[in-house]
């Protein structure tokens, strides 16, 4: 019997194990621990492995599908991480690890970090892009409103409405704004508009908050809604100087909800206004029409004045040359000038010449103005 | 409801009225054009009527839409 005392306890691998695990699990129900994430693995069971490490040592990590769907942002090799949870002893292996439960991003926060994922992928695939974005109505018949039912929001955006247009016709759709099942929320009613088909254009709007408080503005299911909208969506979502994914992906994004409602409604004085200003313009080119056709009317009598008198004269001016040209083919016309003609009395023919003239012939000499009857004295020729 | 393009139009006809060209008889018609347009708009502006309701999930998951109850 003494030396069974003696005798070391012989344990089996298992047992070995199962009594390690007893204590470490026991003193290591909750771990905090920092470190740079390596080696990630995510097969198909949704589950991630992976290891935590510092300079020195390296710590094997576990993180089941359901921790995981909580994290907010994407792991990924090299990042540094705080990660809670217990450590454990995988019996197979004799190797412990990190049972992970909560994991953030060490610097910024884990909302922050997802944020900027979240953004960056949407972006990359071209969600934010200026050319898929839809102009507002230049006068909403219908203006369908997300946001929750009660609280200043709705109150502004009513009061806004009231004072620009006073007869709008807004549609609620009453949701959460924040907490668990909100952007589901928020994106089904964006969904119901469309599907109702009657709002002209949609406002998704919130009051100002934590980056928590407007979280839901930054899901996914969110963004994928507002894009999927074929009614133009305009976000206000917390103060001005918080944006939000939903601001991204809406087609305008509002700094306030009072703002979202102005830039969604036309003030009705100032359209009165314009009308009123157009209608006025309109008479006034009319008015302007009708001298600017009697000019036209008076140019077109003062042309053809002209063009007759135009044409008279190039008539007057032909037919004084034709009489002219008659005038100097008038014998008479010589006559006037001075010259005279020589005929033989008895015969009245003129004559060219001296030939065949004999002194003592009677001649006829013609003038303009008469004639007169004489003698031939003598014949000469021409010196 | 085609407000904005009514509008539009009308912007257009004052533009054409002052054209030179164009004749007295397609200026006078224009301007009539013009001024259904303009009653038109005023028209449209008119017939709106206030109205806020909200919308109320049914189970079947249809939308019933009901006046907003205003808070006293």
């Amino acid at each position: 019997m003494p030396q069974r005392q003696t005798m070391p306890k012989i344990l089996t691998i298992s047992e070995l194990t199962h009594d390690l695990k007893e204590v470490l699990e026991n003193i290591f129900q909750d771990v905090w621990v920092e470190g740079e994430v390596s080696n990630l693995r995510s097969p198909g069971s949704g589950h991630s492995y992976f290891s935590l490490k510092d300079a020195q040592s390296t710590l094997r990590c576990v993180l089941f599908r359901n921790a995981g769907a909580r994290l907010k942002f994407a792991l990924s090799d090299g990042m540094q991480v705080i990660a809670s949870g217990r450590i454990g002893i995988y019996g197979r292996d004799g190797q412990y690890q990190l049972y992970v439960d909560t994991l953030q991003p060490k610097g910024a926060g884990a909302l922050q970090m997802a944020f900027e994922q979240l953004k960056a992928r949407l972006a990359q695939e071209g969600l934010f892009d200026e050319a898929r974005k839809k102009s507002l109505p230049f006068l909403p018949g219908t203006i369908g409103v997300v946001t929750s039912p009660t609280g200043a929001v709705i109150r502004d955006i009513l009061q806004v409405l009231e004072r620009r247009f006073p007869r709008a016709h807004v549609v609620i759709n009453p949701v959460r704004v924040q907490g668990e099942g909100a952007a589901e929320e928020i994106a089904r009613a964006v969904g119901e508009f469309n599907a109702w088909g009657r709002a002209d254009v949609i406002i998704l709007a919130r009051g100002g908050g934590s980056l928590e408080d407007l979280w839901s503005f930054n899901e996914e299911v969110v963004a994928r809604a507002i894009d999927a909208s074929k009614i133009p969506v305009v976000s206000a979502v917390g103060h001005e100087t918080d944006y939000t994914i939903a601001d991204f992906v809406a087609d305008k994004r509002a700094p306030t909800p009072s703002a979202a409602a102005e830039m969604v409604m036309p003030a009705e004085a100032e359209l009165r206004e314009h009308i009123d200003q157009l209608v006025k313009h309109l008479w006034r080119s009319l008015i302007d029409v009708v001298p600017q056709q009697s000019q036209r009317i008076d140019d077109l009598c003062d042309e053809m004045r002209r063009a007759l008198q135009n044409r008279f004269e190039a008539k007057r001016l032909e037919a004084d040359g034709f009489c002219r040209e008659l005038e100097a083919l008038n014998p008479l016309a010589i006559l006037r000038r001075g010259y005279s003609v020589t005929m033989r009395a008895d015969d009245a023919k003129a004559l060219r010449s001296t030939r065949g003239l004999v002194a003592g012939e009677r001649l006829k000499t013609r003038f303009a103005d008469g004639a007169c009857i004489s003698r031939v004295e003598e014949i000469t020729a021409a010196e | 409801m085609g407000f904005e393009e009514n509008l539009k139009k009308l912007e257009k006809i004052i533009d054409d009225l002052h054209s030179e060209k164009i004749s007295l008889e397609k200026s006078i018609e224009r301007f009539e054009e013009g001024v259904k347009l303009a009653d038109h708009c005023l028209k449209t502006l008119d017939g709106m009527r206030k109205k806020i309701e909200v919308v109320a999930k049914t189970k079947d998951g249809k939308l019933k839409i009901k006046p907003l109850e205003e808070e006293a």
